[in-house]
C-alpha cells in the first residue's frame, strides 16, 4: 500500500515542472563543480608537492646535530583533500601551514631553539574581487538542494487538502501512516533520482580525468557523505510534510517553510556565529608581540645577569646557555600554544552555537569526511604537534646515543658532534584517519538525527490528529 | 478608479498570513544583526584606535628621519557604512606603510593584528544582504498569485467585465504590492537608523543619511525589480502552482546560484601571474639604475672604500633593505639609519654622509615614482581589470545591481576602497614636501640622533576624508539606471503580455 | 440591446468555436442560448466581453462596437459566471462596494449596499461575512446583486442556474424577470432547458458554433422545446431518446 502512495507521489513529481527544472539545476551546478576541481586540483596538489619537497630538502641538507636542533623542521604544510570538491570547507581561511624555526635572540651569540608557531591566513587582503560561496558539494546540498525539498513538500499535504483529493484518499482503508511514510518516500526518491544522477555524473567526470586519482577509502568516504546528504534531505523532508500538514494552506505552508528556511539555513550560520565569538576575545596579535617582547626582555636581563656571575667558569656558562636556551624555547611555544588556544576555543564556541542549523551540521560533517575545514585543521594542528615531539625526541635519542657527547642540548660544544644521517632525519607526514574522523563527527551526525526524528514525530503526530 | 483597485488589493494583500509573517521576521533579522554589526563595528574601531596609537607611540621613539620609514604607517579606519554593506571594507589591508621609498598601493598593506583571523571561517552578514534574501523573496510570494491566482479563481473576468482597462490593474496591483513591501523595508531602515543613532559609538552626519537615503532608494528598486520578475511570471503561466515554481527556481538562480557560479567560471578562465613578469624586470631595472648611480657617487665620494653610510654608523644602527615581492610587483630600497652616539674620530665623514643622502634621497623618491608608472599600470590590469569584469557580469543578476549600488552608496566597493589609497599617496607626497621643507635629506639628523632628536610634532598627519556624497551619487548612478531600465522592461513586457493574452 | 454581426471566432488556425453568429437581444428581452458544452456559448459571452478577440465580424452593445471600444462597451454590460468567484477574504458588503466602484460609481453608501444584497435574497447576517464561507447559491445572489449594482443595459450571464438548488434557481430567475421588468438585454446561457422555457422571450440553439434555430415566445411554447435540443445537439431522435 505504501508503494501503491509513494508511485502515486513519484508519477506526480516526475512529471511537474519543478523535478524538470531540478534536474537541470543539479546537472549544471554538479557538471561545473566537476569541471573546476579537475581544473585546480592538480595545481593544488602540485604546490603542496613543491612546497614539502622544498621544506623536506631544506630540512635534510643539514648534517651535524646542533643546526638539527636549533633550526628545526622549517614549514609543516597541511596535505591537501582529495575530495575538496565535496567541501571547501572554508580552507583559504585556514593556514595550510605550520612552521617550526627558531625565532628569539636571547643574546648575541645565543639564539633559541625552534619552536611552533602558527601564522594567520589573510588570504582575501590583496583580492578585490567580489565575494563568492565555493560551488561545492556542501553548497549544492546544504542551500540548492534543501529549497528544492521545500518546494516539493510544500503542498503535499496541504495541497491535496486544498484540491480535496487527501479526503478521497482518506476514505479508503488506508491508515493515516501509510499516507504519511508514501507521501514521504515519494519525496525522497523524487528528490534523490536527479541528486544521484547529478553527483554520479560529478563523479564520472572527475574519475575521468587523468589529473585526478580517487582511492578506494576516497570511495569509503564518498559513499558516507552521499548517506548524509540523504539525511539531511530527509531532514527537510520531514520538516516540508510537518509544516504542510499543520496548515490550512499551501501558500501559507510555503511562506512558513521559505522563512524557516532562510532563518535556519543562511542568517543563523552567520549570525549566530557573531553573536558567540563576540563573548571571548581571544589574545589579539598586538597583545601577543608585546607579552612575547616582554618575556624575551626579561629573559635576555635574567642571563645577562648569571652570565655575569659565571665569568671565568665556562662549564657553567654552557649549562646556563642550555638552561636559557630551553626556557626560551619554551616560552615561545607555550605563548603562541597560548594564543591559538584561545583562537580555537572562539571558533569552537561559535560552531557549538551554530549548531541549531541543520546546514551547519551537514556542513560539519561533509567537512570531516572530505577532509577540509576546522576539525581538519586541528587534526593537522595534532599532527604537527605530534611531529614536534617526535623530532625533539629524534635530537635527543641522536645525542644520547653518541657516548662522546656532553648531552648538554643547545650548545654546540655540549652536542653529538657527530655527522647525523639526513635520511634519519623524521620528515612531517599530514595523515588523516577515518576512524578519528568517526569520533569528531559524532556530535553533529547525532544532531542531525535527532533533529531528523523530532520532526519527523512531530509531523507523525500532526498529521494523525489533522482534520481533513 | 485606480484608487479602488489599489485599495482592493492593499486590504487583500495587508490581511494576509505572508505579509505579517515577512514583517515580523524581516525586523527581527536586522534588530539581530544590526546589533551583531554595530558590535563588530565597535571593535574593529577599537582595533583601530589601538593601532593609530600603538603608530604614534612607535613614532615618538623613532629619533631619525630616516628611520621613520619603517614606521610611518597609516591605518585605515572602519567604514561605519559597512553596516549596510561590508563590501571589501573588512577584508583589504588596513594598515600600510608610508614613506619615500615607494609608493604605496592596496597590495602593499597589512591587516593590523587586532581580531582571530579564524574568524574568517564565518561569512558575514550586513543589511543589504537579509534585504537581496528575503525581500527579493517576498516580493516573489506577492507577485506570483497576483494575476494567475485572480485568473484561476475567475475574479480577473469579473473585474474585466468592467470598464477598467487592463493597464490601471496592472498598475493597481503593482502600486499597492510595492506599498505592502515597503513596509517591511522603511521600518528596518528606520529601526537601523535608530539603533545607530542610539548607539553611543556612532556618530551620523547629515552625509551619511544621504548615503542610507541612497540605499534605501537602492533597495526599492532592487524590490521593484523582483516584483516585476514574479508578476511577468504570473501573467505568462496560466497557474498559479507553475507560477509559484518556476518564481522559486528563478529567484534560487539569481539570488543563489548565479552570483557563485559566474565568479568561478570566470575565475577558472584565466592565470594572470605571468603578466607580471614583464612589469617586473622593467621596475627591476629603474632599480638596478638607481643603484648603479648611488654606487657611482659613493665610489667617486673622496673618502675611499667605503659602503653607503661611509663607515660613520659603525656597524650597528643602520639597515639597508632591498624589499622585493614578484606577485605584488613591489621593490623597494630603504636606508634606515638611527645612530645615536657618533664617535669624534667619524665627525669629519659627517659633511660627506649629508651629502650623500642630500643626493641620494631624492634619487629614491624618484626611482620610486618612476616605478610606481610601471606598477599601477601592470597591477591595475592583472588585479583591477578582472575585478571589474566580475562585476559586469555579476549585474546580469539583479542582486550584482543591487550589490554594487548600495556598495558604492556605502563606500565600500572598489573604488570608495581606492580613496584611501590614494589618499595615502597624497600622504606621502606632502611628507616629502615636509622633509624637503626641513630639509630633512641633507640633515645630521637625517641618520644621527646624537645633537638632539628629530621632532615629530609639526609633521603633517593623515587624515582620511570619505568621498563627498556626491561622489558616491555619481558612482552609484550606473547601477541605478541599470535597475531603473530593468524595471522599465519588465513593466512594459508584463504590460505587453498581459494586454495580448487572453482570460 | 446586444447583437452580434457575423461573429466569427477560430483557435488556434482550425478550430471553429463561433461561426457567423448573427444574432440581437432587444431592450427588455431575455435571450436564451442552449447548446452542449464546446458549443460555443462561453466564447460568445468572451467575445461581448472583450476576453477574447473575434476572429471576425463584431460584437455590439447598443451602437457601440466592443472589440474597438471595449473600455466603453464594459460600462452598459454586467456578466454573472456560472461560479461567481469573488475575493474570498473580503465580506460580500466590501465585494460588492468595490466592483461597484469599478462600474463607476464615486460612492456607495452601505443602505444601498445593503438594499441590493437584501434584494438578492442575501441574509442580513451575510453581508458582513467573508465570500470564502458562502454556499455556490449565495455566491451566485452575490453575483447578481453585483450585476444589478452596474446597472448595465445589458446583463450576460454564463450558466448562472447550474447547480442551485430548486429555490434557489426559482428566485435566481426572478431576479432576472426583475432585471427585464426594469428593461434590460439580457443574453444567458444554459443546460437547462426548463428553466430556458420558463423565462425565455427567445430561444437560440447553438450547435459547433452555429445558430441552428431560433425560436420566439410562441415557437417556445408551442414546440416540444426538449425534442428540439436534443435533435440539434446531440443528433438524437426522439425514438432514440427513450431507449438512453
Amino acid at each position: 500500500m505504501i508503494w501503491h502512495i509513494t508511485k502515486r507521489e513519484l508519477y506526480d513529481n516526475l512529471n511537474s515542472l519543478r523535478f524538470a527544472l531540478t534536474t537541470v539545476l543539479l546537472f549544471v551546478l554538479m557538471l561545473i563543480n566537476a569541471v573546476i576541481h579537475v581544473q585546480e586540483h592538480p595545481e593544488r596538489m602540485q604546490k603542496y608537492h613543491d612546497a614539502t619537497t622544498a621544506s623536506v630538502s631544506a630540512l635534510r641538507s643539514r648534517t651535524d646535530l646542533f643546526s638539527i636542533a636549533q633550526e628545526g623542521p622549517g614549514n609543516l604544510y597541511k596535505k591537501p583533500s582529495p575530495l575538496y570538491f565535496c567541501a571547501e570547507g572554508g580552507d583559504i581561511f585556514l593556514p595550510d601551514y605550520a612552521y617550526g624555526i627558531s625565532r628569539v635572540q636571547i643574546a648575541n651569540n645565543l639564539r633559541a631553539f625552534w619552536s611552533l608557531y602558527y601564522p594567520g591566513a589573510f588570504p582575501n587582503i590583496f583580492n578585490v574581487r567580489p565575494d563568492t560561496v565555493k560551488v561545492d558539494w556542501g553548497f549544492v546540498i546544504g542551500y540548492v538542494l534543501s529549497l528544492i525539498t521545500i518546494l516539493f513538500t510544500f503542498d503535499s499535504i496541504s495541497g491535496e487538502r486544498e484540491r480535496g483529493t487527501l479526503r478521497l484518499m482518506l476514505s479508503n482503508s488506508v491508515p493515516r501512516h501509510t499516507v504519511l511514510i508514501g507521501k514521504f518516500l515519494g519525496a525522497l526518491v523524487s528528490i534523490s533520482v536527479p541528486f544521484t544522477f547529478a553527483i554520479l555524473m560529478n563523479l564520472s567526470v572527475i574519475s575521468v580525468s587523468s589529473d585526478v586519482h580517487l582511492g578506494a577509502d576516497v570511495w569509503i568516504r564518498l559513499v558516507i557523505i552521499f548517506i548524509i546528504a540523504i539525511l539531511y534531505l530527509c531532514l527537510f523532508i520531514a520538516l516540508g510534510l510537518l509544516v504542510s500538514s499543520s496548515v490550512q494552506n499551501s501558500v501559507t505552508s510555503l511562506v512558513i517553510l521559505l522563512l524557516t528556511w532562510c532563518v535556519f539555513v543562511i542568517f543563523i550560520p552567520s549570525t549566530f556565529a557573531s553573536i558567540a565569538s563576540g563573548f571571548s576575545s581571544p589574545m589579539a596579535y598586538d597583545e601577543y608581540f608585546k607579552r612575547r617582547n616582554q618575556n624575551i626582555k626579561e629573559l635576555k636581563e635574567e642571563y645577562v645577569a648569571l652570565l655575569q656571575e659565571t665569568r671565568g667558569f665556562p662549564d657553567k656558562k654552557i649549562q646556563i646557555d642550555s638552561e636559557y636556551l630551553a626556557k626560551g624555547t619554551e616560552q615561545e611555544e607555550r605563548l603562541s600554544q597560548e594564543q591559538l588556544t584561545q583562537q580555537i576555543a572562539q571558533i569552537q564556541l561559535a560552531r557549538s552555537v551554530t549548531r541549531i542549523s541543520p546546514v551547519t551540521l551537514m556542513q560539519h560533517l561533509l567537512e570531516v569526511f572530505v577532509g577540509t575545514g576546522f576539525e581538519r585543521h586541528q587534526q593537522f594542528l595534532d599532527n604537527v604537534q605530534r611531529y614536534a615531539r617526535e623530532y625533539r625526541e629524534f635530537v635527543t635519542d641522536m645525542d644520547r646515543a653518541d657516548p662522546n657527547s656532553r648531552h648538554i642540548i643547545g650548545v654546540r660544544e655540549g652536542m653529538s658532534q657527530k655527522p647525523v644521517n639526513p635520511e634519519s632525519i623524521p620528515a612531517f607526514e599530514d595523515e588523516i584517519s577515518l576512524s578519528r574522523d568517526f569520533n569528531a563527527a559524532a556530535i553533529d551526525l547525532f544532531l542531525l538525527i535527532l533533529f531528523f526524528v523530532v520532526l519527523m514525530s512531530g509531523t507523525y503526530l500532526r498529521f494523525i490528529c489533522v482534520e481533513v | 478608479m485606480l484608487s479602488t483597485l489599489i485599495r482592493r488589493e492593499l486590504l487583500d494583500n495587508l490581511m494576509t498570513f505572508r505579509f505579517i509573517a515577512t514583517v515580523v521576521i524581516m525586523l527581527l533579522l536586522v534588530v539581530a544583526n544590526t546589533f551583531v554589526l554595530i558590535n563588530d563595528y565597535d571593535q574593529r574601531l577599537e582595533g583601530y584606535n589601538a593601532a593609530v596609537n600603538a603608530n604614534h607611540e612607535r613614532m615618538q621613539e623613532r629619533t631619525t628621519y630616516s628611520s621613520v620609514s619603517i614606521s610611518w604607517d597609516v591605518v585605515r579606519p572602519p567604514n561605519l557604512l559597512s553596516i549596510f554593506n561590508v563590501g571589501l571594507d573588512k577584508r583589504l589591508s588596513n594598515e600600510i606603510f608610508v614613506h619615500h621609498g615607494f609608493v604605496p598601493t592596496l597590495w602593499d598593506g597589512q591587516v593590523h593584528g587586532s581580531t582571530n583571523p579564524l574568524l574568517n571561517l564565518f561569512s558575514s552578514i550586513d543589511i543589504v544582504f537579509i534585504f537581496e534574501v528575503v525581500l527579493s523573496l517576498m516580493a516573489l510570494i506577492f507577485a506570483y498569485d497576483a494575476l494567475a491566482g485572480e485568473r484561476e479563481r475567475g475574479t480577473l473576468r469579473l473585474v474585466l467585465t468592467h470598464p477598467v482597462s487592463r493597464a490601471k490593474i496592472l498598475l493597481a496591483k503593482y502600486i499597492s504590492a510595492m506599498m505592502c513591501l515597503l513596509v517591511p523595508l522603511l521600518m528596518s531602515f528606520l529601526l537601523v537608523v535608530i539603533l545607530l543613532t542610539t548607539s553611543p559609538i556612532v556618530s551620523l552626519k547629515v552625509d551619511d543619511f544621504l548615503r542610507i537615503g541612497g540605499i534605501v532608494l537602492s533597495s526599492i528598486a532592487y524590490l521593484s525589480i523582483f516584483y516585476l520578475i514574479g508578476l511577468l511570471i504570473s501573467v505568462i503561466t496560466r497557474r498559479t502552482s507553475t507560477a509559484l515554481m518556476l518564481a522559486m527556481f528563478v529567484w534560487g538562480f539569481l539570488v543563489l546560484v548565479y552570483p557563485n557560479v559566474i565568479l568561478v567560471l570566470i575565475t577558472s578562465a584565466e592565470s594572470s601571474q605571468e603578466r607580471l613578469v614583464p612589469a617586473f624586470n622593467q621596475i627591476e631595472q629603474i632599480w638596478e639604475e638607481f643603484d648603479r648611480e648611488r654606487k657611482d657617487y659613493l665610489a667617486n665620494d673622496p673618502i675611499p672604500g667605503e659602503d653607503s653610510h661611509l663607515g660613520v654608523a659603525g656597524g650597528s644602527g643602520f639597515d639597508e633593505i632591498w624589499h622585493k615581492a614578484k606577485s605584488t610587483l613591489l621593490y623597494t630600497y630603504l636606508a634606515i639609519s638611527y645612530v645615536n652616539k657618533l664617535d669624534d674620530e667619524f665627525e669629519p665623514r659627517v659633511p660627506h654622509v649629508q651629502n650623500y643622502y642630500r643626493t641620494i634621497v631624492p634619487k629614491t623618491i624618484d626611482a620610486a615614482e618612476r616605478a610606481w608608472l610601471v606598477r599601477k599600470q601592470a597591477l591595475e590590469s592583472v588585479f583591477f581589470r578582472p575585478a571589474i569584469v566580475d562585476r559586469i557580469f555579476l549585474r546580469f543578476s539583479p542582486v550584482g545591481m543591487y550589490d554594487a549600488a548600495t556598495q558604492a552608496w556605502a563606500g565600500t566597493d572598489l573604488f570608495g576602497l581606492r580613496d584611501f589609497y590614494e589618499a595615502t599617496r597624497k600622504y606621502r607626497r606632502t611628507l616629502i614636501d615636509y622633509l624637503y621643507d626641513k630639509n630633512a635629506f641633507g640633515d645630521r639628523k637625517w641618520f644621527s640622533s646624537d645633537k638632539g632628536a628629530v621632532d615629530w610634532d609639526s609633521s603633517p598627519q593623515f587624515s582620511f576624508q570619505r568621498s563627498d556624497v556626491h561622489v558616491n551619487a555619481k558612482r552609484a548612478l550606473p547601477d541605478l539606471l541599470l535597475m531603473l531600465m530593468m524595471n522599465l522592461i519588465l513593466f512594459w513586457g508584463i504590460f505587453f503580455v498581459f494586454h495580448r493574452s487572453e482570460v | 440591446m446586444l447583437e452580434t454581426r457575423d461573429l466569427t471566432k477560430v483557435y488556434n488556425e482550425n478550430v471553429l468555436a463561433v461561426n457567423k453568429l448573427n444574432l440581437k437581444v432587444e431592450d427588455g428581452e431575455i435571450y436564451v442560448v442552449l447548446g452542449a458544452n464546446g458549443a460555443g456559448k462561453s466564447t460568445t459571452i468572451s467575445m461581448f466581453l472583450n476576453f477574447i478577440e473575434p476572429t471576425s465580424g463584431t460584437a455590439l452593445v447598443g451602437d457601440i462596437e466592443i472589440p474597438k471600444f471595449p473600455l466603453e462597451a464594459k460600462k452598459h454590460l454586467a456578466y454573472v459566471s456560472e461560479n461567481v468567484e469573488l475575493y474570498r477574504n473580503f465580506t460580500a458588503r466590501q465585494n460588492l462596494s468595490f466592483f461597484a466602484k469599478l462600474g463607476g460609481r464615486k460612492k456607495v453608501s452601505n443602505d444601498e449596499l445593503d438594499e441590493t444584497l437584501g434584494r438578492v435574497g442575501l441574509a442580513e447576517e451575510a453581508f458582513t461575512r467573508r465570500v470564502k464561507t458562502f454556499s455556490k447559491g449565495m455566491r451566485q445572489r452575490l453575483g447578481i446583486a453585483i450585476a444589478i449594482m452596474k446597472d448595465a443595459k445589458a446583463v450576460l450571464l454564463d450558466e448562472p442556474t447550474s447547480g442551485l438548488d430548486p429555490k434557489g434557481g426559482a428566485d435566481f430567475l426572478n431576479l432576472l424577470r426583475q432585471l427585464k421588468e426594469e428593461g434590460k438585454a439580457i443574453f444567458m446561457s444554459t443546460h437547462d432547458i426548463f428553466r430556458a422555457k420558463e423565462i425565455a422571450d427567445r430561444i437560440g440553439i447553438l450547435v459547433e458554433g452555429n445558430l441552428e434555430r431560433e425560436l420566439t415566445r410562441e415557437e417556445i411554447q408551442r414546440e416540444n422545446l426538449e425534442e428540439l435540443y436534443l435533435h440539434y445537439v446531440a443528433g438524437y431522435e426522439p425514438e432514440e431518446e427513450a431507449s438512453e
